[in-house]
């Protein structure tokens, strides 16, 4: 498992690197366009969780490269997912490390020049338990929000290999169908749907707030719930990959 | 002593049977010929003892434990097929590096005077290789990788007569050097005739023969002369196909062939092309 679970993280590094250099540029433009010019109030605005779309594009981009390397190679795909498994939480926690310094400088940056800045994903969170950020130090709120940003990132990371898993085990001639139709129903039809049976809907967004713990302002429930949802993804990913033919 | 044994291994796709109850052992230390025309179920045979396909019925043993799905085992084996599994940006020299990194003896030294004598470009994407130059990085791979059991499926495909010849001789001199197990398959059987030790035949998703080059050959005999005269000696015998070419004929016959022989025919040793053009055709003809 050592040696696949080597070849992914020089992937991951890189990928890292890259998603590391990009936020940094972010933080960068604004600040030096409000430096040079004084008169213009610029703010860094919009993040959230750019982790969390990072670990979802790397999962769906990496799973079948990865796994083809393995099998040359001799892996046997239960190695190779546990080696995912291993991926997928270094993934999730880097990312999470990543926001959570994007945090730090983003205070740092917000501070340093005329313009606002919330360039936070803590922010999210502050929202979704607000009672509990209320009553939480700036540490454990950040300790907190470092921990849901991660499962978050892991939530995503296992909804890629599962999007790439379904790929891989499909006929060749249904592949372009289920690229095309998948964002389409994602984004398109599913919202209408959603729009036509609201009340459904709502009943369904009012359950999740629930066991997310948005209502009773307990992240530790949405933690759990995180980890059964991701728990169940990862089975599917699992069955998927097990009967995965490569020719 | 560890071997590799295909038990009863049958294998479908959609409507087509690739493979039909396959029973079958590969020993260590030995060159395998495996033989059979387009859709026989070469492939599918190598890519499931390899772990690429699964059987739908039967299993894949080394020695006593199973090889599929088997980290530990797989790693003793190597398949180099046509189809590329190294990620697509990938440069020859790393997937040199990262061979290494997965099968410890791979023994990069010799990887590169290989590179250096098909004159590989090793700083090149696999990808932007021309099809010779794919099927030479997989053999150079193969050859240096150091594994007991390499499979090879169709090694020589896109390589011009003088690359072919190189890699027959490389191959058969890192055998000579430290033998190991090669199952080579290919459609130049005269060609490859002289590396190979034992002979796998299969049709229509059977193992028809399995025996030593030497002896399947020397099971039967070629008969050539007049029509007539090769008609009346062929009537009582066992005939597994025929060569007519104006008033002259060639026979295929299993077993020795008696002295005298009656004037104008001539013996001559059956081979390995031959015998399997004949062995498949009679198949296909039925």
């Amino acid at each position: 498992m050592k040696k696949i679970l080597r070849f992914q993280l020089k992937d991951l590094t890189y990928s890292c690197v890259a998603y590391a250099l990009v936020m940094l540029l972010l933080y960068c433009i604004p600040l030096v366009i409000s430096i040079t010019f004084g008169d213009i109030d610029m703010g860094i605005n919009g993040n959230g969780l750019p982790g969390a779309v990072f670990c979802l594009v790397f999962g769906i981009a990496v799973y079948k490269e990865h796994l083809l390397m393995a099998v040359q190679n001799g892996i046997s795909r239960r190695c190779y997912f546990q080696s995912v498994l291993c991926v997928l939480v270094i993934a999730g926690c880097a990312c999470a490390l990543i926001d959570l310094l994007t945090l730090f400088l983003g205070v740092r940056i917000g501070a340093g020049f005329s313009g606002n800045s919330n360039f936070r994903a803590i922010d999210i969170w502050k929202m979704c338990y607000p009672g509990f950020y209320d009553r939480a130090g700036s540490v454990s709120g950040a300790a907190v929000s470092f921990v849901l940003s991660a499962f978050v990132n892991f939530l995503l990371f296992a909804s890629g290999l599962v999007t790439a898993g379904v790929y891989c085990r499909m006929a060749k001639k249904f592949r372009t169908f289920y690229c095309v139709g998948l964002p389409i129903f994602m984004f398109g039809v599913l919202p209408v749907i959603g729009a036509y049976f609201h009340k459904e809907v709502f009943k369904l967004v009012n359950g999740f707030m629930n066991i997310m713990g948005f209502r009773s302002n307990n992240p530790f429930l949405g933690v759990l719930t995180m980890t059964v949802i991701i728990l169940a993804i990862l089975f599917i990913c699992y069955r998927l990959l097990r009967r995965t033919e490569i020719s | 002593m560890s071997r590799i044994e295909v038990r009863d291994v049958s294998k479908e796709f959609k409507d087509t049977k690739a493979l039909s109850h396959v029973n079958l052992l590969i020993e260590e230390n030995t060159i395998y010929g495996l033989l059979g025309r387009n859709g026989a179920g070469k492939s599918t045979l190598l890519n499931i003892i390899n772990n690429r396909l699964f059987p739908g019925s039967g299993t894949v043993l080394m020695g006593d434990e199973t090889l599929t799905e088997n980290t530990a085992l797989l790693s003793k084996c190597f398949l180099a097929n046509e189809t590329n599994l190294y990620p697509e940006g990938m440069k020859v020299k790393d997937a040199f590096r990262w061979t290494r990194e997965f099968y410890p003896d791979f023994d990069a030294d010799y990887a590169g005077e290989l590179s250096r004598l098909f004159e590989l470009p090793v700083k090149k994407k696999i990808k932007s290789l021309s099809t010779g130059y794919q099927s030479i990085f997989r053999n150079i791979t193969a050859l240096s990788v150091n594994v007991p059991f390499v499979f090879l499926d169709e090694p020589v495909l896109g390589l011009d007569a003088c690359h072919r010849e190189l890699f027959y001789k490389l191959l058969i001199e890192k055998y000579a050097r430290g033998p190991f197990t090669a199952v080579v398959s290919t459609h130049l059987i005269e060609e490859a005739a002289n590396i190979i030790e034992q002979v796998i035949v299969i049709d229509k998703g059977q193992i028809i023969r399995n025996e030593p080059t030497e002896s399947l050959l020397n099971s039967g005999y070629c008969i050539s002369g007049p029509a007539g005269t090769v008609d009346a000696y062929i009537k009582a015998r066992e005939v597994i196909g025929t060569d007519i070419l104006g008033g002259l004929k060639s026979a295929y016959v299993i077993g020795e062939p008696e002295y005298p022989l009656p004037s104008g025919l001539s013996v001559s040793k059956m081979d390995l092309q031959k015998l399997f053009i004949k062995l498949t055709d009679n198949l296909h003809s039925r």
